[in-house]
């Protein structure tokens, strides 16, 4: 037994929790706690306004993205545009991009189109029988939420991208695909359940198909194809919304939507940016867990 | 090492009769077992017989007794008092608690794996071999003291007389008819046996589907069984008679287990507790019969209905309620239309083709009528059985919609499993048991999300109906068990043990106890024999009750429901455990005829 009096004679006391120390008591207090405390380095946050800015950008267009789905649907439900020109006009758009993209369609993308395509149009009929019985209110209600959900998932899939650019630096690439699997695949298809609950309440079978098939086109591929943030896009999607909210809805809730919009791309970056760099804590330590988080096997 | 005297209790209420004279006692000892006292004598008579060395071993002159009080020839003796068990009738004692079951079918029995390991583990093992010969020699006592008794009749205090009616049986034995009976008895009984035994082999043929769906046909196996082992039981418990004639004439040594009659006693319970109940089963059959032949008229009309409306009518009800949107959940229409369809397709056709042939008023009563014959010739677990039988035939269509819709369910459940895997972007790797992300390309991506979501919408209908027809499997399963519940009662009570229990608790021994006492000579222990606990007796039908309890009614049931397992009516397994007053193996017709020819009188 080693005398606890005499300092020294032990091994120093450590500040981790894994380690059996059994030398000390179990409220052990370091004499040099409050040192240590005081002497804790303040960490000055510098961050990058314009990658704030950029990601909440993105994150708009995400959500003017989203809006299709709904513009669409109103559009076949609500105003009895023709479905099949719809989707012919959507379908020749996203060709022309892949074409530009990729030059030559390859077999295998002719293919998992091909499939997706009659997939869609075998399960047409089925998902417009299978809420039917569900009344409308529980069915917007429903579509609500699953939007909010997809809009949350789709923004930490977002997050986790640009985690992932840093990652990249350190680790290897296994990480990598790891993360985008992860990321990518939730957000499509509490998409795709969305579309389901909602073409249950369109009139034929043509209009289901039509409407899967452009919601998969505009919101899984288009975003894979072309970067939805920028400019030119993003101008032709804002153009085509605020034209649909001031048709339906009237000019003064385009109004009040586009003054959120200027909040949310111009203002809500900026009151970010502040609160993160003068308002966060500057030694985490003392907020953060006692140690780090991941014991370091010996 | 302490020594022990066993000593006879009665040997001191012999003392307190001539009290004032002065007496010896004589002891025995074999082998590897303590002394034992035989019998108490005067020492005048004693001094009669001779000098000293006239005893010699295995009898011992071990104490005597002055003024009322004992003194030990040696030192260093303890001793222990005992009511000795009279053999003759059945009594003896025992270290372990007797076998109502079959030896070779107690392993499968005994408690968990844990257990015996623990019983095997070193520390754990006692040296019984000394105690356990003291007590074979005290269950012997009376063997002994004939034996003593015999070999100085001077010594012996009394002398007993053979019964009357001994003499004239033994009369009886010799007589020419006697033994004509005796032959003719045999080979009808062999016969019998020969026939039960076929019938029991057909049964049992593997593969045979019998045994698994018909409760009749298990009951058939089990009587036919039974008849079978009777002549095996019976050459046991005979040879036991014959063996303990044998007895008192082994003079020293080698009491071995083997040699023991009290061997055979459990065998002589389970021989008459088998005899006894179907007995019993006739003569329930017989009230029952009676009953029910007296109110045929009331019972057909009752039972036409009651079939008519629960397995008919009432299920009907049910698939249009399920078809119908139930307690106002939104189910989906097409699938619903298409499942009720065809559940009422299969009740329709259930109706014309079963219940209505089945059930109508004429046939009712005809099978009433034939099952009231049945009842009162072999039993009223016969009529019972076919009682379940007629019900699990009349239900058939529920275990159709049950396995149906239950096969219908799980493939959902595990397509659901599978797919919300993939769902979130993970697959589950069969090679490694385990679940790993995986990289899909969009087109498996978007149709597996396809097709989730449709299950998904789909899951409340086909959990409606999963639910209300596994609902009504239960209560059929419920109402067969109560049924065979019954018919097990009748077929495996304990009744003889029980009252053997109640009358004579020496004849089935569960262990021993010592007590302290004291008297003039000192303290002493004094060897008692606990009975077979009450609870022992029903351990087999406490392991199936809970078994039943597993299978049907617990969480785990529920589990199992929600998991999409179906829930199996497996008798084999489920009543195996009551079949332990049997043998696995019957033995063959030849050598037991054999043997029973060697019992015939010459």
């Amino acid at each position: 037994m080693v005398d606890s009096n005499v300092p020294g004679t032990r091994t120093p006391w450590r500040r981790l929790l894994w380690l059996k120390q059994d030398e000390y008591p179990d409220n052990y207090t370091d004499p040099g706690f409050t040192e240590y405390m005081k002497n804790l380095k303040e960490i000055d946050f510098d961050y990058d306004y314009d990658r704030i800015r950029t990601d909440f950008l993105k994150f708009y267009s995400l959500i003017l993205n989203t809006c299709f789905v709904f513009i669409t649907f109103s559009g076949m439900y609500e105003y009895d545009y023709d479905p099949k020109l719809m989707s012919l006009i959507s379908t020749l758009t996203i060709c022309g991009f892949s074409l530009l993209k990729y030059h030559k369609l390859s077999n295998k993308q002719m293919k998992s189109s091909v499939i997706i395509i009659f997939t869609i149009l075998t399960l047409s009929p089925v998902l417009k029988s299978l809420s039917q019985t569900t009344s409308t209110d529980s069915i917007w209600v429903i579509s609500f939420w699953l939007t909010i959900y997809y809009l949350f998932s789709v923004f930490k899939s977002i997050t986790s991208d640009s985690k992932m650019v840093t990652m990249m630096t350190t680790t290897n690439k296994i990480k990598k695909v790891r993360n985008i699997t992860y990321s990518k695949n939730l957000p499509t298809n509490i998409l795709l359940a969305n579309v389901a609950m909602l073409s249950s309440r369109l009139p034929t079978t043509t209009h289901v198909f039509c409407f899967l098939l452009i919601c998969i086109e505009i919101n899984i591929i288009l975003p894979k194809l072309l970067d939805i943030s920028k400019f030119t896009v993003s101008l032709v999607s804002n153009l085509i919304v605020y034209t649909y909210i001031n048709i339906s809805w009237g000019f003064s809730s385009m109004i009040i939507f586009g003054i959120f919009t200027i909040l949310f791309t111009n203002v809500l970056p900026r009151v970010f940016w502040y609160w993160e760099t003068h308002y966060k804590c500057k030694t985490p330590e003392i907020l953060s867990l006692w140690d780090t988080k991941t014991p370091i096997l010996t | 090492m302490v020594h022990y005297i066993f000593w006879p209790e009665y040997t001191y209420s012999k003392e307190l009769n001539n009290i004032n004279e002065e007496l010896c006692a004589i002891s025995i000892a074999l082998e590897s077992g303590d002394q034992m006292v035989l019998d108490v004598v005067p020492e005048s008579s004693f001094r009669r017989q001779g000098p000293n060395n006239s005893i010699l071993p295995p009898y011992y002159y071990i104490a005597r007794r002055r003024d009322g009080q004992w003194i030990l020839n040696h030192d260093g003796f303890y001793i222990i008092r005992f009511v000795a068990p009279k053999l003759s009738s059945m009594q003896f004692l025992s270290l372990e608690p007797i076998l109502l079951t079959s030896p070779e079918r107690q392993e499968e029995l005994s408690s968990s794996e844990s257990i015996k390991i623990l019983f095997d583990y070193e520390r754990y093992h006692v040296d019984k071999a000394r105690f356990k010969q003291s007590i074979d020699q005290v269950n012997l006592y009376y063997n002994y003291l004939l034996d003593f008794e015999k070999k100085f009749p001077q010594l012996s205090s009394t002398i007993q007389e053979t019964p009357l009616y001994v003499k004239s049986f033994n009369w009886c034995k010799n007589c020419f008819i006697y033994k004509i009976i005796y032959k003719i008895l045999l080979f009808i009984s062999i016969s019998i046996c020969f026939i039960a035994g076929q019938i029991s082999t057909l049964l049992n043929i593997s593969f045979s589907p019998f045994l698994r769906i018909s409760v009749t046909a298990r009951q058939i196996d089990l009587r036919c069984q039974q008849l079978c082992y009777f002549p095996v039981q019976f050459l046991r418990i005979n040879k036991n008679r014959t063996l303990s004639k044998l007895l008192p004439r082994v003079k020293d040594t080698e009491t071995s287990e083997t040699q023991l009659p009290c061997r055979f006693y459990p065998d002589y319970i389970r021989f008459y507790n088998t005899l006894w109940l179907m007995t019993n089963d006739i003569s329930f059959g017989l009230i029952i019969s009676a009953m029910c032949y007296e109110n045929q008229h009331k019972l057909v009309n009752l039972l036409h209905k009651m079939i008519r409306y629960c397995l008919y009518d009432f299920i009907k009800k049910v698939t249009i309620q399920l078809a119908d949107n139930p307690l106002g959940i939104k189910l989906n229409a097409e699938l619903t239309h298409f499942l009720s369809e065809l559940f009422l397709w299969i009740i329709d056709f259930a109706y014309i083709h079963i219940i209505e042939p089945l059930t109508g008023k004429e046939t009712l009563l005809m099978l009433i009528k034939l099952n009231c014959y049945v009842m009162s010739s072999i039993g009223a677990t016969f009529g019972l059985s076919l009682t379940v039988d007629f019900l699990s035939l009349c239900s058939f269509h529920i275990f159709l919609f049950y396995h149906i819709i239950n096969k219908l369910y799980s493939w959902q459940l595990n397509a659901m499993t599978n797919l919300y895997y993939l769902f979130r972007g993970k697959k589950k790797n069969k090679l490694r048991d385990r679940i790993d992300f995986n990289y899909f390309e969009l087109d498996q991506l978007l149709m597996g999300t396809l097709l989730f979501i449709i299950m998904v919408y789909l899951t409340p209908t086909v959990l409606a109906f999963y639910i209300s027809y596994t609902c009504l499997r239960l209560c059929l399963i419920y109402s067969e068990i109560s049924l065979e519940s019954i018919i097990t009662l009748i077929n495996h009570f304990p009744l003889f043990a029980l009252l053997l229990r109640v009358k004579d608790p020496k004849r089935l021994p569960g262990g021993v106890s010592f007590d302290i006492g004291h008297d003039n000579n000192g303290t002493f222990l004094l060897l008692k024999n606990n009975p077979l606990k009450i609870g022992m007796l029903f351990k087999s039908f406490n392991i199936v009750l809970q078994q039943v309890m597993n299978n049907y009614c617990s969480i785990h049931t529920i589990l199992n429901i929600i998991k999409g397992n179906p829930i199996i009516m497996d008798r084999h397994k489920l009543y195996y455990v009551l079949y332990s007053s049997l043998p696995e193996k019957s033995v063959t017709i030849n050598e037991v005829y054999e043997q029973l020819l060697e019992t015939l009188p010459n």
